[in-house]
């Protein structure tokens, strides 16, 4: 039997390469898994002209039409497909399939700068994809509870699964870190809060703790804002350093870390990075938004802030002061992450994909 | 810091008529918070709904009553009214529910959530058009906005407030519950014969609370493991529920049901092995839940509301969703691996330590001297 995933990119929109962030490699996870219990898996993902590559022995097939419209290359995904998986709650309008999957990757319209209309569009969104498909998979208590407190009856509909960690690549070490590195391992999206870390790094800096080193691992998507970030960063540049890892890596750039900093304002599930500092046994603080406050609690396996900068600085000149708890956190988020086994996400995700498609 | 009135405005810390404390987490939470503003040089006052009586909780904190008939869309405006009136000769002021700060706030004020109360399906039923929802939600909306800081006991609350008024999340504080862990280890345990597994439903008999649900796998589980005792505790809110599950108890071998004060709980919490809280709807970061962690139980917890800020499945707890069906998979789970259990439960202890009530009395003193000034 083949399951057809439908996303808006596995690949760039050329089909020339691979995003890279944290739903392409939810979906690598997904595809695997599927191969696993003997399914057939193809990729039906938006692009700016019709095309066919072949990855990883998986067809992936980019629709042009979304170059102009979403709803209409959605539509023509539904013609060409039998069963689907939509790997995200869609934006564009359209009627989702009977008896297909989709997956929450957490609440994406608290931004701040939201405008009500936004709010009202995006909750309804949530209601027709809760109506129409059989199945929503959340990978956070956070998007459950908010859909529960306006659509009490459509609750049943969602699954929580939280995220996974791969503890074969993540494992801490036990070097002590001089100077100690404080590190900010996300995308450059606004919501991720780049901009509060790189102020919060400016304060400790001038407060005089000159031991402290700085490093943003940064993704590639936009090269612009790289660049951008350097150059606002230039009165920094002695203790810190914007640069971007493949993803097989990032292992070794949080063991190199001693604290592991998630500033996101908005739109955060339970944070596949956050997960892997945490399998690093590396001290976090994070916000308290969203899916975070699901992984971490506050004072034990990290720090949790609201999304303000002095409180952020802190927590972090907190961890910079006692490396006692510092270690301490570190130890058990290290134990609290293997809660988060990509073993039992594969379990977990086995039944739905089971009861819902049925056997292979 | 020392001096300065304040006003604590709530709705019922007794029943209207003055006779009866209603035990539960939000009253306990209360006394709490009265030794601390005590402790901090305060004097304390409480408001609440009646007809003129008062009462002493604490030596000089006295509950005085204010009238109120109606509550239009969930909101006591006459109560708010009444008190903004009567305690105008105090320095600063607590919403002890966060609805009770609309139409007006007093300036220095902060107010408090426990929790979203509005998810379950009957809530809806409430407010029966899409315009009575909105007025609803405009409402607390402005109750909302005029506090300085407004104290969630749970994040569920703050990710509802982020997704519903963006922005208005930046005067929230998250202070989740506590449990008085000192308290609980100082607990001698109730008494139990070898080889008994004990599992305590340390709630409410209520829908929302999961009472339907848990009712229903002790009694397909009784039948099935004769070492397990099930404990009930807790009290319904009508005669006739305490009754009907007093008949049903009789009726099963196993099941028990009766209710105790709060230190006798902890007894038995204290001597359990499983601590079942499997909430629908309405839910915090329970103190229950947190009492059971301290005692060291290995605790099920649905996923609902604040308790996702306690439990980490399979790490300090199991989360569940709250059916039947997962509740009897997961208890079985516990009752044949005891090595499990007892992870669970060593790991709920220590995670419990998080909440120690030192710690939620520093993070509320960073608030009240932030705002109370």
């Amino acid at each position: 039997m083949r399951i057809s995933i439908l996303m808006p990119n596995l690949l760039l929109p050329n089909g020339e390469s691979p995003v890279i962030g944290g739903l392409e490699r939810y979906a690598w996870q997904l595809i695997s898994l599927m191969r696993e219990l003997g399914y057939e898996v193809d990729v039906h993902q938006f692009a700016g002209t019709d095309w066919h590559r072949q990855i990883s022995g998986i067809d992936v097939y980019g629709y042009g039409m979304a170059s102009w419209s979403e709803t209409a290359a959605l539509e023509a995904m539904h013609q060409n497909t039998g069963a689907v998986l939509y790997l995200s709650i869609m934006q564009a309008p359209l009627r989702y399939k009977p008896r297909s999957v989709i997956v929450s990757h957490g609440v994406w319209w608290d931004d701040p700068a939201s405008s009500g209309d936004y709010v009202q569009r995006s909750l309804e969104v949530c209601r027709q994809a809760l109506t129409e498909a059989g199945h929503v998979v959340s990978c956070d208590y956070s998007f459950l509870n908010v859909v529960r407190s306006f659509y009490p009856a459509l609750a049943d509909r969602v699954t929580v699964i939280p995220n996974f960690v791969d503890l074969a690549q993540f494992y801490p070490s036990h070097a002590q870190g001089n100077p100690l590195r404080v590190l900010y391992p996300r995308r450059l999206e606004r919501c991720r809060g780049a901009d509060m870390f790189v102020q919060m790094a400016r304060t400790l800096v001038q407060r005089g703790y000159d031991h402290l080193n700085f490093e943003m691992a940064v993704d590639r998507n936009h090269p612009d804002r790289n660049e951008a970030l350097v150059e606002v960063t230039r009165d920094l540049e002695a203790v810190l350093a914007v640069r971007t890892y493949p993803f097989e890596a990032m292992g070794d750039v949080y063991r190199s870390a001693q604290i592991v900093v998630f500033p996101s304002l908005c739109s955060e599930g339970t944070s596949l990075a956050c997960l892997e500092a945490m399998a690093c046994g590396c001290a976090v603080v994070a916000t308290d938004v969203g899916g975070l406050t699901n992984i971490i609690i506050n004072g034990y396996n990290g720090i949790l802030v609201p999304p303000r900068l002095h409180e952020l600085t802190r927590a972090v000149e907190y961890l910079v002061c006692h490396p006692h708890d510092r270690a301490l956190l570190g130890e058990r988020a290290q134990a609290t992450a293997r809660a988060f086994d990509v073993q039992a996400w594969k379990r977990r995700w086995s039944e739905v994909i089971l009861t819902v498609y049925g056997s292979v | 810091m020392t001096g300065g009135r304040v006003a604590i405005l709530t709705t019922n810390h007794f029943h209207p008529a003055g006779d009866r404390v209603i035990y539960g987490g939000a009253e306990k939470y209360g006394v709490e918070l009265s030794r601390l503003l005590l402790s901090l040089g305060f004097e304390v006052s409480w408001w609440q709904i009646g007809d003129g009586w008062q009462k002493e909780i604490l030596p000089g904190v006295i509950v005085r009553t204010l009238p109120a008939a109606e509550a239009p869309f969930h909101t006591i405006p006459q109560l708010n009214q009444a008190f903004h009136e009567r305690a105008v000769d105090h320095d600063y002021f607590i919403y002890f529910v966060t609805f009770l700060a609309y139409p007006q706030a007093m300036e220095a004020s902060i107010s408090i959530s426990h929790g979203v109360y509005w998810d379950y399906p009957g809530f809806d039923a409430t407010l029966n058009t899409e315009a009575d929802r909105a007025e609803w939600r405009r409402r607390l909306g402005i109750a909302l906005s005029g506090p300085i800081r407004v104290v969630s006991v749970d994040t569920a609350t703050i990710n509802w407030v982020a997704a519903t008024f963006p922005g208005l999340v930046s005067r929230f504080e998250y202070i989740p519950n506590f449990v008085d862990v000192a308290a609980v280890d100082a607990t001698e345990p109730a008494g139990k014969a070898p080889g008994r597994i004990r599992v305590v439903y340390p709630r409410r008999l209520t829908t929302v609370r999961g009472i339907n649900e848990m009712v229903r796998a002790a009694e397909v589980l009784s039948g099935r493991y004769p070492e397990v005792e099930f404990h009930f505790i807790g009290r319904g809110h009508q005669d006739e529920v305490e009754k009907d599950m007093m008949a049903w108890v009789s009726r099963h071998p196993g099941t028990y049901y009766y209710w105790l004060p709060p230190e006798d709980v902890l007894r038995v919490l204290k001597s359990a092995d499983i601590a079942v809280i499997p909430s629908k709807a309405a839910e915090g970061t329970s103190l229950a839940c947190l009492e059971a962690m301290a005692a060291g139980c290995a605790v099920i917890a649905s996923w609902v509301g604040g308790l996702g800020n306690l439990i980490i499945d399979g790490y300090n707890g199991l989360i569940i969703k709250p059916t039947v069906h997962d509740l009897l998979a997961s208890l079985e789970r516990l009752i044949r691996d005891e090595e499990l259990r007892v992870f669970l439960g060593r790991n709920a202890r220590e995670t419990a330590k998080a909440f120690d009530l030192p710690v939620w009395e520093q993070r509320w003193r960073k608030v009240i001297q932030s705002v109370f000034v």
